[in-house]
């Protein structure tokens, strides 16, 4: 039986027993482990026989799941990454229980491991921390040919969080809902992967498959509908630097019950709407920062004043954390939370100003698909204009930056939570020139071959963020030192004369710094004559700080998408005066011109004067495989204006 | 100048030691609002991030459980000193201590306090123990301080109680300095003794009137530690070691107790060991060590937490397979295991984290990862460090002994090992022919691998030029940290560029100055001494036949000598041979702040010589 047939079949069984898995007759995993064809998979460590996941899903939305899965270890390296089990829970929201762990040796012989040794305790935590817990079950020393099988049963929502009754705290804030999303290609290869989703009959479910083919089907018993998918033979991802999220390249299902957008934007207003009240003290506040300012400045001002002053880090509220913005007055008091925190003070001292405001979830660094599901990982904040539009703020992604939305989170999805439901919108695309870097040089190189000379770079969008924490990122007392470093781009010999850098505090204007600078022998001394590197393009052409196409990875080809984030373009203007007597010969200009990257390298000579006019523009956030020959020439071409040598013929020259 | 003086005259402006007749602390509210008070208000901190306005710690040993209290009162300043201060974790290691906060609160602009919430204190699983089930009670608390803006101030207050005794000797060392400057620094001992290092009279203690054989040090206003700083910060800055033993001899007794039982029950290892032997057939003593290290390198997962280090004794070889993971100490353990299957005798070492501990005080916190001493076939000794988990000696001085004789441990000096760099090349450009021989010694020799010796040398002669090959590899001697060899090049002069200009880079060796570039050397000024790890002797000559008809720009000679050695390079020519000669040295001197504008002068020129391109034409 085609193996296809043979999921469809294990999974109508399951569905037909009320979905409980048992662990495998020993025989039967036996069988598996050793049919197992996994000459397909070199290189991977451990391959999962079977990876299945059973949910049943009641009227409240409370949901039961059954994970079931076999790993055979291939190499040491999968041994010890499965040296323990880790399943991670929030107590408030959902429990784990482990119901069986067995080994399954080399050698046909099998281990049950003893369960009561499970460990439960706090999870690692960095910046958020709600209480997440974990159970962890040390497994006795496993090795290559051994295969681990475990199932486990989660009741409950994994992230959202409810105290109430007992059972109460695993329903789902949306009450009567259900989503999940599942990808069906992850890190590890598996042969089998399969999720089935028993809802109640008057619970249809909206679906779509996303990034490739999940095959699937729909049965019904008395009671449930009931949905399955599957997948078989996925190798591991093959992983690329500056991949797009998983959930974007992945085959994924993304499944929800409830109706739209508009649904989900309305639950999101009414479960939050209570903590945006003010208090006298926050009231003070507003009236200090919005003093004699107009409405445009009034909300630069908050939207700093709450970037600058809230900063992340995560406590938990109890009851509704997760989910629920922290009340104003706590965040104003705490001085810290998380995004949806940071959100909420926002929208309170706005509301407090006079101006109509609401929170909006929205999904950073990743899509939010067309299915209502919950897709989301960020807050911000939605201001409604008088013309009906929004204007869109984030303070969470603020700090030292001046746009009011950062010019990271281009086309990115949000949904606004409004009394009258708000469906799925995007942020449009920031053109590269919104943060642009502009890059002016002005130098004099003597007969001796030494250079002294100056830069000016300002920048807009993530150029002024990336100028502006500069100076914000560390200690007074170490700028120049840091300062130092960028200069020793053009020479380990070159030296730092003086700086300066713009108010970091002040957001209503770019942030620009000047850099005065000498280097000793900076020319090649051929003799007669003299050979030079632009001193802009060695200080730009590779620096990411300043160039955002520079972080495009160095490789002609890809297999995925790349995901750089911001679109930029940089501007060098340079003028270097050259000694008497000496006559560049420039180089050829350079051209490459695309929609996702361009770049350009303009030479004149003007008497003494030698003049570089380049640009480089990364033109997307996301570049498609297909366009990125394009991305790596242009980054190639601008790099090779940091290796270009112009030659000065000197008086003397044969 | 000696090194001692050098040091506390570049303390002598910031250390202060008052005559006190009883300790600051632990201080109360009073103290607390009097500080604040008299620190820079926020318009007139200038450039502070923050200022420590107090730091106290309060250790009481008895019958061998410590109660340790930590007290921290820190004016911010700005948002940098917010972001680093605002979540400070606190480790303990519940398997044997308790923690608790007496107070976190903040001190606000306005003059009022603001305690932080319940909420803010979270107990959570330190980074990499998750899957760690042994060590989980090693454990965390991320201490969120609440109400931060500007100008306010946050006081943090602590003890960590041992519930039980440790099973090492008490002992830890304390910096005085910190990132940020201390207006009032205080350590205070009862039932421990403790002394001051690097040099000795940096911080004097004064005894105690209140408790007998108590110690107190208090120091006031210091500077921030300079920013250049390296791992020997032991070595550049002073220090404090507090101990409960007075002899090295009873630690190295608990260790070598503790490493008995780890080896009392070995579990499975012999049966994997045998199934080792069956699949690598290893041929000697060499090749089983290594075959062995990659086993277990492979066999367990290293766990690593700060607390752990000294906290934990090692569990039995047994416990450390069936769980597949290991402390460093653990892991050294199982290797030493392997070792006495097949009766091979082996020393269990610790190297000093820093020179200036060496037979010091008893601070075992000063002390490294472990690692084993063994000699090879020929009788030449041979270093497996537990951390690096290579045979890498460490410099360091350290204290070894066998486990079955732990009376007779002591202390070793230094491991002196220098960089050593010889190259001796031909080129004669017009035939192409070349030959070179090379000698690499010492740690950076090691760093770079010398495992494939035939393949560097190959590869490092293919690089003289576009289409260059290398034969007659020959190996001549080869350690871990020495490489001796020679080869013949055959590499064609490279093409005459558009404008005529032949431009060469002149071979360097496999290594190369810039292997050796000391932390730092990109800042113009240093705020504090450089310590060289070891001396440095890198010294190359080239001799080039020019093809007929082609001429030369010769180099300028460089002779530029520094405090603790020079730099210098020449070029001669005679007919159509030139000889390039290139020199830099120095020795394991620290090298004054002073003293810094000149080496890097002679740094910077030595490496733009090494990378220097020589130029030649054809003369018309």
């Amino acid at each position: 039986m085609p193996r296809a047939m043979i999921i469809l079949a294990a999974l109508l069984m399951a569905s037909a027993t009320l979905a409980q898995p048992q662990l495998l007759d020993p025989g039967e995993a036996r069988e598996l482990i050793e049919n197992a064809d996994d000459s397909e998979y070199e290189g991977a460590d451990r391959l999962y026989l079977f990876d299945r996941s059973v949910v049943e899903v009641e009227d409240s939305g409370l949901s039961h799941r059954y994970e079931h899965r076999l790993i055979k270890v291939l190499e040491p390296g999968g041994a010890r990454a499965l040296r323990a089990l880790r399943f991670d829970y929030d107590p408030t929201s959902n429990d784990v229980q482990v119901q069986g762990v067995r080994i399954h040796r080399a050698d046909s012989t099998f281990v049950d491991v003893d369960a009561t040794a499970l460990i439960d305790t706090t999870a690692p935590a960095s910046m958020i921390y709600w209480g997440a817990r974990m159970k962890v079950l040390g497994i006795p020393a496993l090795a290559p040919g051994d295969a681990l099988e475990s199932m486990a049963y989660t009741k409950g929502f994994l992230i959202a969080y409810l105290y109430a009754d007992d059972e109460e705290r695993f329903i789902p804030p949306m009450r009567g809902h259900f989503y999940d999303v599942v990808t069906f290609q992850g890190n590890q290869p598996f042969l089998e992967k399969s999720y089935e989703l028993r809802l109640p009959k008057d619970k249809p479910l909206q679906y779509t498959v996303y990034n490739g083919e999940v095959a699937s089907s729909l049965s019904f018993d008395e009671e449930h509908f009931v949905y399955k998918f599957w997948r078989e033979d996925m190798p591991a991802i093959e992983r690329e630097p500056r991949m797009p999220d998983l959930t974007d390249i992945a085959p994924k299902v993304v499944m929800a019950t409830a109706d739209d957008w508009e649904a989900k934007s309305r639950w999101f207003y009414e479960t939050n709407e209570w903590v945006f009240a003010s208090n006298e003290d926050i009231d003070a506040k507003v009236r200090e920062i919005t003093r004699g300012l107009s409405e445009d400045e009034a909300i630069a001002a908050l939207l700093h004043w709450v970037a600058q002053n809230i900063r992340y880090s995560g406590l938990t509220m109890g009851e509704g954390e997760g989910y629920t913005i922290h009340p104003s007055s706590m965040t104003f008091e705490d001085r810290c939370g998380v995004c949806k925190d940071i959100a909420g003070m926002l929208v309170t001292m706005l509301r407090v100003a006079g101006f109509e405001t609401y929170a909006a979830m929205t999904m950073a660094g990743a899509r939010v698909e067309a299915v209502p599901a919950d897709q989301f990982n960020h807050c911000v904040v939605a201001l409604k204009k008088d013309d009906g539009d929004y204007l869109m703020l984030d303070p969470t992604w603020a700090p030292w930056n001046n746009p009011l939305w950062s010019r990271w989170e281009g086309e990115q999805h949000f949904v606004i939570g409004t009394p009258w439901g708000e469906t799925r919108m995007m942020i449009p695309a920031f053109g590269p020139e919104e943060n642009q870097m502009d890059v002016v040089s002005r130098a004099k190189l003597s007969a001796d071959g030494s250079l002294e000379g100056s830069f000016t770079l300002t920048g807009k969008g993530i150029g002024d963020g990336s100028l502006r924490g500069v100076r914000a990122n560390r200690p007074a007392k170490d700028l120049r030192r840091y300062l130092e470093g960028w200069m020793r781009r053009l020479s380990p010999r070159a030296e730092l004369l003086d700086y300066k850098i713009s108010d970091h505090r002040d957001f209503s204007i770019d942030t620009e710094i000047q850099l005065e600078y000498r280097v000793p022998n900076f020319a090649t001394d051929l003799g007669a004559d003299m050979r030079i590197i632009s001193p802009a393009m060695l200080l730009v052409a590779e620096f990411s700080t300043l160039n955002r196409l520079a972080t495009a990875p160095d490789a002609e080809e890809r297999t995925h998408p790349a995901f750089l984030w911001a679109p930029q373009t940089v501007v060098v203007d340079e003028e270097v005066t050259l000694p008497k007597k000496y006559k560049a010969e420039t180089p050829s200009d350079e051209e490459s011109l695309g929609q996702a990257a361009s770049a350009s390298l303009d030479w004149k000579l003007d008497g003494r004067k030698l003049s570089l006019s380049a640009s480089a523009t990364l033109g997307h956030r996301l570049v498609e495989a297909k366009d990125w020959p394009e991305v790596y020439k242009a980054r190639s071409m601008f790099a090779e204006g940091a290796e270009t040598e112009i030659l000065l013929r000197g008086e003397g020259s044969k | 100048m000696n090194k001692t003086l050098r040091v506390l005259a570049l303390f002598s402006l910031i250390l202060f030691v008052p005559a006190m007749a009883s300790p600051a602390g632990p201080i109360d509210e009073d103290a607390i609002r009097a500080k604040i008070a008299a620190s820079p208000s926020l318009k007139n901190a200038g450039d502070e991030e923050a200022i420590v306005l107090f730091e106290g710690d309060y250790l009481d040993f008895a019958d061998g459980r410590t109660v340790w209290r930590h007290q921290e009162l820190i004016r911010l300043y700005s948002e940098y000193a917010i972001d680093h201060l605002g979540d400070p974790r606190l480790a303990w290691d519940g398997s044997r201590q308790k923690l608790e906060i007496h107070a976190n609160r903040t001190y606000l602009n306005d003059g009022s306090a603001q305690d932080a919430p319940s909420n803010a204190h979270n107990e959570v699983t330190p980074f990499g123990l998750d899957l760690a089930v042994d060590f989980m009670d090693i454990r965390e608390v991320v201490v969120t301080r609440v109400g931060l803006e500007r100008g306010v101030t946050i006081w943090l207050d602590y003890t960590i109680f041992d519930i039980e005794p440790g099973w090492l000797p008490y002992g830890r060392h304390f910096f005085f300095h910190g990132e940020f400057p201390v207006a009032e620094r205080e350590l205070v001992l009862r039932g421990l003794k403790g002394k001051s290092v690097n040099p000795p009279q940096a911080f004097a203690a004064l005894d105690d009137p209140a408790e007998d054989g108590g110690l107190i040090w208090h120091a006031e206003n210091l500077p921030p530690r300079p920013h250049d700083l390296n791992a020997r910060r032991g070595d550049q800055l002073p220090w404090i070691a507090i101990f409960e033993a007075e002899d090295w001899k009873t630690l190295a007794g608990a260790l070598a107790d503790a490493s008995s039982k780890s080896l009392s029950d070995l579990g499975d290892l012999q049966s994997e060991l045998d199934a080792l032997e069956e699949e690598h057939h290893p041929l000697g003593k060499e090749e089983r060590l290594a075959m062995w290290m990659d086993w277990i390198a492979s066999r367990v997962t290293r766990v690593r937490h700060g607390v752990l280090s000294w906290s934990r004794a090692p569990r039995t070889v047994a416990e450390v397979l069936d769980s597949a993971t290991a402390s460093e100490l653990e892991r050294t353990l199982l290797l030493l295991a392997c070792m006495q299957s097949q009766d091979l005798p082996a020393d269990l070492y610790f190297p000093a984290r820093w020179r200036s501990l060496a037979e010091g005080p008893v601070a075992v916190d000063a002390l490294q990862s472990p690692g084993l001493y063994l000699q090879s076939r020929k009788g030449k000794p041979l270093f497996i460090d537990g951390h690096t988990w290579q045979r890498d000696p460490r410099p360091e001085p350290r204290l070894q002994f066998s486990p079955d004789d732990p009376a007779a441990a002591r202390w070793h000096k230094l491991w002196k090992m220098d960089d050593r760099v010889e190259m001796k090349a031909f080129w004669n450009l017009e035939s192409g022919e070349g030959k070179a021989e090379l000698s690499l010694f010492g740690p950076a020799a090691q760093r770079e691998g010398l495992e494939q010796p035939q393949d560097l040398l190959s590869d490092w002669g293919a690089g003289w030029s576009e289409g260059a090959e290398a034969s007659n590899v020959t190996i001549t001697n080869l350690t871990p940290a020495i490489l001796q060899g020679s080869l013949d090049i055959k590499a064609s002069m490279p093409e005459a560029d558009d404008d005529g200009f032949v431009i060469l880079p002149l071979p360097m060796p496999p290594l190369s100055p810039g292997d050796f570039a000391p932390a730092g050397i990109v800042q113009a000024a240093r705020e504090i001494a450089w310590l060289p790890d070891n001396a440095l002797n890198f010294s190359c000559e080239w001799t080039v036949v020019l093809p007929e008809g082609w001429d030369v720009k010769l180099p300028e000679p460089l002779e530029l000598p520094f405090a603790n050695g020079s730099f210098s390079s020449k070029a001669e020519q005679k007919d159509r041979q030139v000889t390039f000669t290139y020199e830099l040295s120095w020795n394991e001197e620290s090298l004054q702040v002073e003293d810094w504008a000149a080496f890097r002068k002679a740094w910077l020129a030595a490496t733009e010589t090494s990378n220097q391109r020589i130029v030649f034409t054809e003369m018309q």
